[in-house]
Parts: C-alpha cells; sequence; structure tokens
C-alpha cells in the first residue's frame, strides 16, 4: 500500500491498489449481502410485476408515431440500399449483370420516389424522376449494347452517372435526417398500456417517456428497463440507442 | 414454509431452493439459477460499490436486478442471455441509477416468515482509508469510463464490456485507457494519510 503515498503511479502500483481495494471490498460485500434475502423475496413471489393501475390503450397518435419510427428506419434502408445499386451500375462491367442490377436499381428508385412522397420527406423528386427515367432507358437499350461498347455507352451517360449519384446521396441524407428527427423527437406514452404493442427491438423506443402507470409487454419491459434513467419521480426515459441499433430491422 | 434462522447455512439453502415454484422452469434450471444468485450476488454489490453506490443501494439494485432475472426464468428466457454475469451487472446498474425505481417502491419483505437480520455493518465502517480513498478515485470516473473499469475488474474482456455499455470493441479499450489515466492521476494527487487507519 506503499504506493498511496506516491506522487505519481506507474500501472503495477495501481494495479495494487486495485486490487488491495477490491479485495476489501469484496470483504465487505459479503458482508452486507445475503443471497438468502433474496431468495425469500422470490418466494414470496414479489418478484412478480404489480400492477394496480388502470392505464388506457396506446392512443391513435403513439400507435402512428411508433409506425413512422418503423416506416423512418425502412425508408433509410431503402436508400441505403439505392445508394450502393448506383454505385453498382456504374462498376458493373459485365453485360449479363448490368441488366438486373440496372432493373434493381430502376424498381428502387421507384420505391424511393413513392415513399418519399408518402412521408412527405423534402427530397429532390425531379431529378429522381429524371433519373429513374435514365435507368429505364439504358435498361430498354441494353439488348443493343455489348460488351466492346458499353463503356463508350456508359461514358456517354455520364451525366446520367452523376445525377444517379447525386439523387443516391440525397435521398440518403434525406433518410438520415428524417429519422433523426423522428427519433430525437420526446414521445411520451404516460400512463398507456402498450401491453398489447410489440416492438422490434429498443431503438423503436428511443427517447419515450413513460411513467410507472405505463404498461408493457414482458418483453418490451425488460428491454425498457434496462434501457430507461429516471427523470422524475416515477417517470422515466429510454435512453438513446446508437444509429446502429436501428440496423438489425430488415426492410 | 418455516424460514432458517440463518441465512447463510446449506440446509436453509436447501428448504429455500425446494420452495422456489418455477412454472416455466426445470429443476435443474431453478437450482442452476439460485446457485448463480448465490455465486455472483456480493460480486454485483462490490461492482456498484466501486462506481460509488452505497452498500445498502447496491444491495438494493442487485437483488432488483436477481428479481428480474428470476422473472426471466419463470418466463423461460433466462437460459437465453449469453452472458448472464454481464446482464445481470447490467440490470444492476441501471437499477443503481434509477434509484427509485418503480418496482423498488413497492417491494415488502414478509417478515412474518423472515427472522431478524443479521447485525450488519453500516456502509464503509470497517473499509481502510486507502480503500476509501481509491473508490472515492473509482467512483469520481466520468460516465462509461468507471463502467468500463469496474467491468475489467470483474474479469471482462473488452468485448464483453463493449457489449454491455453499447460502444465498439475499439471504444471500450479507448475507455479503460482513460479511466486508467485519470484514475492514476486522482491517486497520485491525494493527500497522505496514515496506512491501514480505519474510519
Amino acid at each position: 500500500m506503499t504506493a498511496f503515498f506516491r506522487r505519481s503511479l506507474d500501472d503495477d502500483a495501481l494495479d495494487a491498489m486495485l486490487e488491495a481495494a477490491d479485495a476489501e471490498l469484496l470483504a465487505h460485500a459479503r458482508a452486507v449481502t445475503d443471497p438468502f434475502d433474496t431468495i425469500r423475496i422470490l418466494h414470496a413471489g414479489l418478484g412478480q410485476r404489480r400492477r394496480t393501475d388502470s392505464p388506457s390503450p396506446p392512443s391513435v397518435v403513439t400507435r402512428e408515431a411508433f409506425e413512422r419510427r418503423r416506416r423512418a428506419v425502412k425508408l433509410r434502408y431503402l436508400a441505403k440500399a439505392s445508394e450502393g445499386l448506383v454505385a453498382g451500375v456504374f462498376n458493373e462491367v459485365s453485360l449479363d449483370r448490368l441488366a438486373p442490377v440496372l432493373a434493381s436499381c430502376g424498381s428502387n428508385l421507384g420505391r424511393l420516389r413513392t415513399r418519399y412522397v408518402n412521408e412527405h420527406v423534402p427530397t429532390d423528386k425531379r431529378w429522381m424522376n429524371e433519373c429513374q427515367w435514365a435507368v429505364q432507358f439504358i435498361i430498354l437499350q441494353r439488348q443493343r449494347l455489348n460488351e466492346t461498347n458499353l463503356a463508350s455507352v456508359l461514358t456517354s451517360l455520364g451525366a446520367c452517372e452523376e445525377r444517379l449519384r447525386r439523387v443516391a446521396q440525397g435521398a440518403m441524407a434525406a433518410a438520415i435526417a428524417h429519422e433523426r428527427g423522428l427519433f430525437e423527437m420526446t414521445m411520451d406514452v404516460s400512463g398507456e398500456d402498450l401491453s398489447h404493442m410489440t416492438f422490434e427491438g429498443p431503438w423503436l423506443l428511443e427517447n419515450v417517456v413513460w411513467t410507472d402507470a405505463t404498461r408493457w409487454s414482458p418483453r418490451a419491459y425488460d428491454m425498457v428497463v434496462m434501457r430507461s434513467r429516471r427523470i422524475a419521480a416515477g417517470v422515466y426515459q429510454v435512453l438513446g440507442e446508437s444509429p446502429h441499433d436501428r440496423d438489425h430491422l430488415c426492410v | 414454509m418455516t424460514g432458517p434462522q440463518h441465512g447463510g447455512d446449506a440446509s436453509g439453502l436447501e428448504q429455500l431452493r425446494a420452495a422456489l415454484i418455477l412454472p416455466q422452469a426445470s429443476i435443474h434450471e431453478r437450482d442452476v439459477f439460485v446457485e448463480f444468485l448465490v455465486a455472483e450476488q456480493p460480486f454485483v454489490v462490490r461492482f456498484l460499490m466501486r462506481l460509488g453506490a452505497t452498500s445498502s443501494d447496491a444491495e438494493d439494485a442487485a437483488q432488483e436486478a436477481f428479481i428480474r432475472a428470476w422473472q426471466m426464468l419463470n418466463r423461460g428466457l433466462w437460459f437465453k442471455v449469453r452472458e448472464p454475469r454481464g446482464w445481470i451487472r447490467h440490470v444492476a446498474l441501471r437499477s443503481w441509477q434509477r434509484p427509485n425505481g418503480c418496482r423498488r417502491r413497492d417491494r415488502e419483505i414478509p417478515t412474518a416468515e423472515v427472522p431478524e437480520p443479521h447485525a450488519r455493518p453500516s456502509d464503509g465502517s470497517e473499509l481502510t482509508l486507502a480503500t476509501l480513498a481509491t473508490r472515492s478515485a473509482l467512483a469520481s470516473l466520468p460516465g462509461n469510463e468507471g463502467i468500463a473499469l469496474a467491468l475489467k475488474m470483474d474479469g471482462f474482456t473488452s468485448a464483453e464490456s463493449a457489449q454491455i455499455l453499447g460502444v465498439t470493441d475499439q471504444q471500450a479499450r479507448d475507455l479503460l485507457k482513460k479511466a486508467r489515466r485519470r484514475l492514476r492521476r486522482t491517486l497520485a494527487s491525494e493527500q497522505p494519510s496514515p496506512e491501514g487507519r480505519t474510519l
């Protein structure tokens, strides 16, 4: 314990101090802890969650808010996939493989456009329309292409490539901004009965404020309790997740 | 059921264990869980005390975490937890950080069947000054740094800590380095005190 008196500590001294303190803390913890107390509580059935309140079922607003969050994550997925496809289009040198990539790209752009319109997410719809058209044009013309002139055709469509890339990047940026806006918004489910709602993951509950009176399904309750912090008496907020946690959702 | 006179004897454990009824778990699963609880609870308490919890708060939070684990066992979910030691610390930590948790408030111990508790030392009463200083320095570590170090001291690898903390492996290693650096600075700046003196 002489390291305790030193002015500077090396790793060994620090480890020695931590080890000594840890051993003492463990002895203390053993003295104050009685696992039998816990077992008695389990035996008494007090481990079961009590529900003495009468919460109200989830409002339409709450249900819609969760649904919008789900859709926002899916939208970002779609934008990401589109971005990848656009990059893939101009890397394809094999004519056989170019056609399906182009077809996927065209249909993805179409889906993106529809979803953005449905979600009222501001994005450059004009470019998206043009690019989708350009992709469709290439698809239609693919029969006339061969390995030799493919490169020159793609070069001549340089403007198309640039537009496609811009659209894909813009779509991705819009999707991320849209998603961030929704998830940073606090959602209040105080006193609501969410026991019949399913949540794909904790990411969906980010920044949700809930109270003792809020009801959850057992699975959701586990997720919520582990990730919540108390913000007032009987009021809790689910902590934010890192954005990549939302990537577990499949489109 | 008649409660044992003291919590620590083997026959008491057997009586309590036999009395636990689990609709969704086998007797073997129940026994494994009880062994886990008996072995791990003091370590969970120590884990929280490292982070600055008082012994009573740490005990409460650890107890709450094990009750949650028990609920999961009841639903047949406990054995799907990949890293029970990490899970229990994570839940206990959350519970401690939320001191007036909704379930703690309505917990009551059935005193009719429970003998008087042992005389327990008050918090920190038998800890030496050096230990208290180290603990205080540990508790002063900000946010995840303290947790990363406390997990490391419990034998968790960086990958396991990363999973518990919800960060990448590299971030977990960085947290640990920062924590050690900060701890060295804090402890080195401590004023000398008589060695081994108890408060």
